[in-house]
């Protein structure tokens, strides 16, 4: 072999591991792709079912999610959402309790958006983000459909719910399920057949629903016992702020 | 079954007025900037003469707009991320690195423009260094007007393209966003540089006559990009076109931000058409410079701004009331302060001793 041949192999070598090294994504992620996961247990994918039989409402999940994780006052990762159902026949009302938080989608609409790489998902699926990395953009704030992400008063940067990695990282569950005074909340590795919350999904299969499947974002929250109505955007009347047939604003102001 | 919402938390807008501003500002400036590079290519003496007002608009709002869009960073003194982790998935890094490019071409270009206007002509004595030295430069212009151009190409898809794929914002969801933030911008810089002509720079007659044909054709051609954008969501049923029947139908907000488009749209199209007859209808055509920026500004609040107030998942709207400190009234008005400041000196600079272009040959198509 001789020696130019020789370096050109050399060289081509190099540019293979320099591939190879280089995060995969440049290389293939194309615009607004999801780039590689990154970080955290391959073998597990985390997910959360949520028991809507058994959640009577009682915020305990918001306020110890608060403790635990210190969003400024008045703002959230996770709340439970109260609406009064109606039943137009019978009149009959009943209160419908939603607990919501990062839905830690398979396709997170939120990742590919970050200009700087500041929110990732890792590989057992909790969407992090890098509060140091992070410019406030808030752009992935607009990019999640569920309302998951606020811009945190205190930091100035995007906070979101991340199922108290830190938590789960020592053994200990994330607070609101901790505090869950029903076991609404079941947190556990989808991968593990016989773990908790896939023998919860099974036993429930016909039942699980998630919120707004059709923008292919594949949620990884589940919802046991959830009427239809609540699936996509609410069709009815906002309470506390906004009289929606004329766009004025009543409840808390007036 | 009907539902009443009880307890659900509002959602804040995370894009502050700021964004407005940039959008608005570098729209102009992009667009203004495609003008500019115009002249530099097509030969004619008009388009050549139509330079120094869009230069004097690209040039004052190019250099406001980075401002804008550093301000609405809640962390601000973290912008140097965009080119220590550059991602190339992301609209939005993307549009980090085409904005200097377009700047170094927008400002590059009127550096040398400007050179050779103060070695024709004189500069005045605190910008004599501007026409210092032996070196014309002029060969790198139409290189650094290709950057610009590229550059402002660049602007228009990326500002459109960041916003429209966004798929949790239904209305922002259309290939038609980026076609109507260029148009509105066209219309925008077109009526400013109606006003600089009129106003600043007394131009000819002749020239303003082709910047309000060009304003003319800017409003007819946003006309029916509103038109095609209702008319393909309407045959193809898209999420942007539903969700804006949805809103006009259920909020009297959106009713009258419809009315009030339609209105100002049609008007300002009348009343151009109008003065487009006679050449003092010509002359006063600035008068429509207020009213058409105002337009295509309250264009880019109700994407913006509404559209944020539009629960993703709840029912009503939630409210904003604008704050008066710098995330809201203050920093509308400072931003517009700043361009007024910008826009009082640099024409004085632009146009010299009158709108005249560079270089030899077209000083005298200028005045033959």
């Amino acid at each position: 072999m001789d020696v130019s041949r020789r370096q050109f192999l050399g060289k081509a070598a190099a540019v293979t591991a320099g591939v190879a090294v280089m995060p995969l994504s440049e290389a293939e992620a194309g615009l607004n792709d999801q780039p590689p996961r990154r970080g955290g247990d391959p073998n597990k994918r985390y997910g959360m079912a949520i028991d809507l039989r058994r959640c009577i409402g009682c915020q305990a999940c918001t306020v110890s999610c608060s403790i635990e994780n210190q969003p400024p006052v008045g703002q959230f990762r996770t709340i439970v959402h109260q609406y009064e159902v109606t039943d137009n026949a019978s009149e009959e009302t009943a209160a419908v309790m939603l607990p919501r938080l990062c839905n830690q989608c398979d396709n997170p609409p939120c990742v590919p958006v970050c200009p700087v790489q500041a929110t990732w998902q890792r590989k057992d699926g909790i969407v992090v983000v890098d509060s140091d990395q992070c410019v406030g953009c808030g752009y992935c704030v607009q990019a999640c459909p569920y309302d998951a992400r606020f811009i945190n008063h205190e930091t100035q940067v995007a906070d979101k719910c991340n199922f108290c990695v830190h938590r789960l990282e020592a053994g200990l569950l994330p607070a609101c399920v901790e505090s869950c005074v029903g076991g609404a909340r079941i947190i556990g590795d989808l991968n593990d057949p016989d773990s908790h919350i896939n023998r919860v999904l099974s036993e429930n299969y016909d039942d699980v629903k998630v919120l707004k499947p059709e923008l292919n974002t594949r949620p990884h929250v589940f919802y046991i016992g959830m009427t239809d109505a609540f699936i996509e955007r609410i069709q009815g009347e906002s309470g506390l702020w906004f009289d929606s047939e004329h766009g004025g604003v009543m409840g808390a102001v007036s | 079954m009907s539902i009443a919402e009880i307890i659900v938390p509002q959602q804040e807008v995370a894009w502050l007025p700021w964004a407005v501003q940039y959008f608005f500002l570098v729209g102009m400036a992009a667009t203004a900037a495609i003008l500019v590079g115009v002249g530099e290519f097509v030969r004619g003496g008009r388009w050549q003469r139509l330079q120094a007002p869009a230069l004097v608009v690209a040039v004052s709002t190019g250099v406001i707009a980075p401002i804008a869009l550093l301000a609405d960073l809640h962390q601000p003194g973290r912008f140097y991320h965009f080119y220590t982790d550059i991602t190339p998935w992301s609209w939005m890094s993307l549009g980090a690195l085409i904005l200097p490019v377009f700047m170094t071409g927008l400002l590059g270009y009127w550096v040398l423009w400007q050179r050779a206007v103060f070695r024709a002509e004189g500069a005045p004595r605190w910008l004599s260094l501007w026409a210092a030295g032996n070196w014309s430069g002029q060969a790198l212009r139409p290189w650094l007007a290709g950057v610009m151009l590229m550059g402002a190409l660049g602007i228009l898809v990326y500002t459109g393209s960041e916003v429209m794929i966004v798929k949790a914002r239904a209305l922002w969801h259309t290939e038609w966003m980026i076609v109507n933030l260029a148009l509105t911008a066209f219309m925008a810089s077109l009526a400013a540089i109606v006003f600089t002509q009129a106003r600043i720079l007394s131009a000819a007659p002749g020239d303003q006559r082709l910047t309000l044909r060009l304003f003319v054709l800017a409003l007819i051609a946003t006309g029916a990009g509103a038109v095609g954008w209702a008319v393909s969501g309407w045959i193809n049923g898209s999420v942007s076109f539903q969700a804006f029947l949805r809103l006009v139908e259920q909020f009297a907000y959106w009713r009258i931000v419809f009315a009030l488009s339609v209105a100002v749209g049609g008007g300002l199209l009348m009343a151009a058409l109008w003065m487009l007859r006679t050449p003092r209808g010509v002359a006063r055509s600035w008068w429509l410079a207020p009213l058409a920026l105002l337009a295509a500004w309250s264009f880019r609040w109700a994407v913006l701004m509404d559209v944020q107030s539009v629960p993703k998942y709840g029912a009503g709207l939630y409210p904003y009331h604008l704050p008066l400190g710098s995330d809201g009234l203050l920093g509308i008005l400072g931003v517009f302060g700043l361009w007024l400041a910008v826009l009082m000196v640099l024409p004085g600079i632009i146009a010299n001793r009158g709108a005249v272009h560079p270089t030899q040959s077209m000083r005298e198509v200028a005045h033959g």
